[in-house]
């Protein structure tokens, strides 16, 4: 029973900060888009339904993601790590997710409407290769980013948490 | 459904589920404002179910609002007009609640966890935190609704 009350705890965990960074990733984009005036151009590319099934990608992959980041957080050999740095990794293999889905979406693409799809596939190759590392390094630094912020707000809610357990001085 | 349909689901089913967002924050902040409404315990439970509905409400809410937004096309303008502004603000209010709703679940989780926790300071900070997101809530949908149809 106490397994199965941790366990769900845990997943509220992976759930509420993975979709944290998936929602809190699009709004930060949106925001600084409209910012820069380019909001409208960028939608305009983009149909509904390609648009949700992007979301969903990014939100499947990121939940994945985040759950590695715990576990690889909360081992003890990590201990001593920042939380930030699992996130860090966490966001660099999301980033890679996200690109192979993109990359596999291309690959269908090009074999159905070449003539010659076997042609495509050194540069699918090289594509996959420099796409990947691009796509690790802006995971990274946008995991780094949620990361910092996750600490920010979790450091918060320990010090509201210490304030809620302590209970020498009783009802006021 | 043709995909031609979709934008107009896509269009309410952003206004229920931030309704449901908003009445599920009323629910919850009043459970905590009562102390005989329910026990601690059980408004732990309810917050905690809320947290749930919350996380996977929000991510829809987020998508079909930026869709939303894309429906507009040229009907979105530049973020120095009145209207560019008002976008500024509701995403910044977004982003504001996301973070304090990240707070908020994680304080249910841990104080879940607690052998020993006050009563009434928890009532005190979750009630705090359930009527702040009440709040923010209620902003972003003035804005919203402003936005959509063209207050400003």
């Amino acid at each position: 029973m106490r397994l199965s009350s941790a366990r769900r705890s845990l997943d509220l965990k992976v759930w509420s900060l993975s979709t944290f960074h998936a929602t809190g990733f699009i709004v930060i984009v949106a925001l600084g888009l409209h910012l820069c005036g380019t909001l409208g151009d960028t939608l305009r590319r983009l149909d509904t339904a390609r648009g949700v099934a992007a979301f969903i990608i990014l939100w499947a992959s990121t939940c994945a993601a985040t759950s590695w980041g715990l576990r690889y957080a909360a081992r003890p050999a990590q201990s001593t790590d920042a939380f930030s740095f699992s996130m860090a990794i966490a966001g660099g293999l999301n980033g890679v997710a996200v690109f192979a889905v993109l990359l596999a979406v291309f690959a269908v693409r090009v074999a159905t409407a070449s003539s010659y799809p076997l042609a495509a596939i050194p540069v699918l190759f090289l594509s996959a290769v420099i796409g990947s590392l691009l796509a690790f390094t802006i995971g990274t630094m946008v995991g780094l980013v949620f990361g910092l912020i996750d600490t920010v707000v979790i450091r918060m809610g320990s010090a509201l948490l210490e304030w809620i357990a302590r209970t020498d001085l009783g009802t006021p | 459904m043709e995909f031609y349909q979709l934008w107009f689901a896509v269009r309410y089913v952003h206004v229920v589920s931030a309704a449901v967002l908003t009445g599920g924050a009323l629910l919850v902040a009043a459970l905590w404002i009562v102390p005989d409404a329910l026990g601690v315990d059980a408004a732990l439970a309810a917050a905690s179910a809320y947290e749930w509905t919350f996380w996977s409400v929000a991510g829809i809410t987020a998508v079909t609002g930026v869709s939303n937004l894309g429906l507009k096309s040229e009907g979105l303008l530049g973020p120095a007009t009145g209207w560019g502004a008002a976008l500024s603000i509701k995403l910044g209010t977004v982003l504001a609640l996301l973070a304090l709703s990240l707070m908020r679940s994680d304080t249910v989780i841990r104080t879940r966890a607690l052998a020993r926790r006050s009563a009434w300071r928890l009532r005190i900070v979750l009630g705090a935190a359930y009527w702040l997101t009440v709040v923010m809530f209620l902003v972003a949908l003035w804005l919203g609704l402003g936005l959509a149809h063209g207050r400003y």
